[in-house]
């Protein structure tokens, strides 16, 4: 963030009657006093522990499957290329059935969890490594 | 009602542990669904079983309904709790929870949608017999002359709020006569920008009103009992800090009568479960504000008092069971005071997230701490500052003070601000060693006390 866009903020906070204000993003905060210090407090803070390899991780809830439960195959195996978009894993609740997709193109590594096992948000699944798309 | 064993926790921090707690107490099974900013919480490792549902931001994870319904089935949870604040309100997410076939340990949707609109909830409440503040159930007509005739039978001070309105904004006091017309039209405009509605009501402005409350637990088998009440007057911003049962020197009575009329509204609606009904009080009556269908941060107090668990009752009650304890049952021993404490500045009040570097946390006779935090624990930016509740109960109202100063001294934590400090200032302040003190004289004093610093060259 610019030192003039600060200015605008605080300008703005002034105008609304507002004394602080606090803006995080994923890597740094930003916290404003109005009267007092202006002071941006840089914080290197991660707030999840992101796992050792790359991986794909869940984006919900769910009892964690590798193959459609009416089909004996897993969805992908371990050395596996795909394309951003593609099943690879599944999410049972019950009676619903989520799929679990690549965000981008990569290859797909080994399980990280064993079918059947509960998993939340952020649980990583399996190893993943990006690949990006050659430009033709 | 369905039995059930095991209960999602739908919220987070120090309210999340104590359901954790009251769950095992019953015997239950507890599962907390957290956020990706609360991974590796301590009250996670309290809860059988935890699922993280979603991000950090509240919207993604503690607000998020269809998340937490996924959370509920996938963890084999049979009732969710709620808390206070995020969705425990919420009669849409009530709905959806009884809709999948799950018990909301809380009241009825309906109850919860009556509550949360002003106007409904006065209505029930006069139908109920309990005392409002003065001004009437319906929004203001439209003719300035018979708008003028209202307020002159309210009497001024008025005050002009949007029906659509709250925390503070669309709303505005009016002082005389002469003032109303402009008022009611520059609320009305602004009401009708701010909330796309532009109905007003008017009631009676109590100018140095106590905010004192009754808490209530109902079963589903007709039984409604009263707990007593607390004063929660000390506040900075429509915000508690302080709060104590029983409120001091309003007469038993005035009290009973006023408790028995909250039962009787309980009834009549039907209510089930734990409830706070909110009053102003000023002059030896009652004016009833709001009701909140869910428990409260302060309700340690009221526990402390009466040795009730009023989490276990919210737990049973939605098991179906019968109230444990009969009206004639409920007495209140000695007096019980809650200090709020946040992790912000004390005396500019900016949150102070942060990594907690070192912890102790104070104990003795008539003592209580309710919280999640632990050393080494970072307080997340994205949520409420409330870290912890230290609650002082003593024969005696001086005795209930000097243990919570003496707590207050113990308490050690380092690495973040708290607001600490301001409490054990407010311990020793006049007005409030006094007891009875008004909803502004903590703002009043803050102010005072702003001033003298600033003399001082501070």
């Amino acid at each position: 963030m610019k030192a003039d866009e600060v200015r605008q903020i605080a300008a703005w906070l002034e105008a609304a009657g507002l004394d602080s204000f606090e803006l995080t993003t994923p890597t740094a905060r930003l916290r404003l006093v109005l009267g007092g210090v202006v002071a941006p407090v840089a914080e290197a803070s991660r707030p999840e522990a992101l796992p050792a390899v790359p991986s794909l991780a869940a984006r919900g809830t769910g009892i964690f499957l590798d193959a459609h439960p009416w089909s004996d195959a897993p969805l992908v195996r371990p050395g596996q290329r795909v394309r951003a978009g593609d099943i690879v894993a599944l999410l049972r609740t019950r009676a619903l059935i989520q799929p679990v997709t690549a965000a981008e193109d990569g290859i797909v590594g080994a399980q990280l969890v064993a079918p059947g096992t509960m998993v939340g948000f952020g649980t990583p699944l399996m190893e993943f490594t990006p690949e990006t798309r050659s430009t033709p | 009602m369905t039995r059930f064993d095991t209960v999602l926790v739908a919220n987070r921090g120090e309210i999340a542990l104590r359901i954790i707690r009251a769950c095992r107490g019953a015997g239950l099974r507890s599962a907390a669904a957290y956020s990706a900013g609360d991974r590796g919480a301590p009250w996670l490792d309290a809860a059988d079983d935890a699922i993280c549902i979603g991000g950090a931001p509240s919207r993604d994870s503690y607000l998020n309904i269809p998340a937490l319904l996924l959370a509920a089935e996938t963890v084999g949870a049979g009732a969710v709790h709620p808390g206070y604040g995020f969705l425990s309100e919420n009669a849409a997410f009530a709905e959806a929870v009884e809709q999948a076939g799950l018990v909301f340990i809380g009241p009825t949707p309906a109850s919860i949608r009556t509550m949360g609109d002003k106007i409904a909830a006065k209505r029930a409440m006069i139908e109920a017999g309990v005392p409002c503040v003065p001004g009437p159930d319906e929004p203001l007509p439209d003719d300035a002359e018979t708008i003028a005739r209202i307020a002159a039978e309210i009497g001024y001070p008025v005050i002009v709020k949007a029906v659509g309105g709250g925390g503070g904004r669309g709303m505005r006091v009016v002082a005389s006569a002469e003032a109303l017309a402009e008022a009611v039209a520059i609320t009305r405009s602004e009401a009708g920008r701010a909330f796309g509605r532009s109905d007003l009501y008017m009631e009676k402005f109590l100018q140095t009103p106590r905010h004192v409350e009754i808490q209530v637990l109902c079963d589903t088998h007709g039984n409604a009992i009263w707990l007593g009440e607390r004063d929660c007057s000390m506040q900075r911003r429509h915000q508690k800090v302080v709060e104590e049962a029983p409120a001091p020197g309003i007469a038993p009575d005035v009290l009973r009568d006023v408790g028995e009329r909250c039962v009787e509204a309980c009834r009549r609606i039907g209510y089930r479960g734990a409830g706070t009904f909110e009053f102003l009080y000023e002059d030896g009556a009652f004016y009833f504000i709001e009701m909140n269908t869910r428990v409260q941060v302060e309700h340690p107090v009221t526990e402390m008092v009466t040795g009730i668990d009023i989490v276990r009752e919210q737990i049973r009650i939605a098991q179906g069971e019968v109230l444990t304890v009969a009206q004639a049952d409920v007495a209140s021993r000695g007096y019980a005071i809650e200090c709020r404490i946040n992790a912000e500045d004390p005396f500019t009040f900016v949150p102070s997230p942060g990594r907690i570097t070192a912890l102790s946390l104070p104990g003795g006779p008539g003592l209580r701490v309710d919280t999640h935090i632990r050393a080494g624990y970072t307080v997340p930016s994205h949520y409420d500052s409330l870290i912890a509740k230290v609650i002082a109960h003593g024969a005696t109202r001086e005795q209930a003070i000097a243990r919570m100063t003496s707590a207050l001294a113990e308490l050690r934590i380092e690495g973040i601000a708290t607001n600490a400090p301001l409490c054990t200032a407010i311990m020793q302040e006049e007005g409030f060693r006094a007891g009875g003190a008004d909803i502004h004289h903590l703002e009043h004093w803050l102010a005072a006390r702003a001033a003298e610093g600033s003399d001082a060259g501070r």
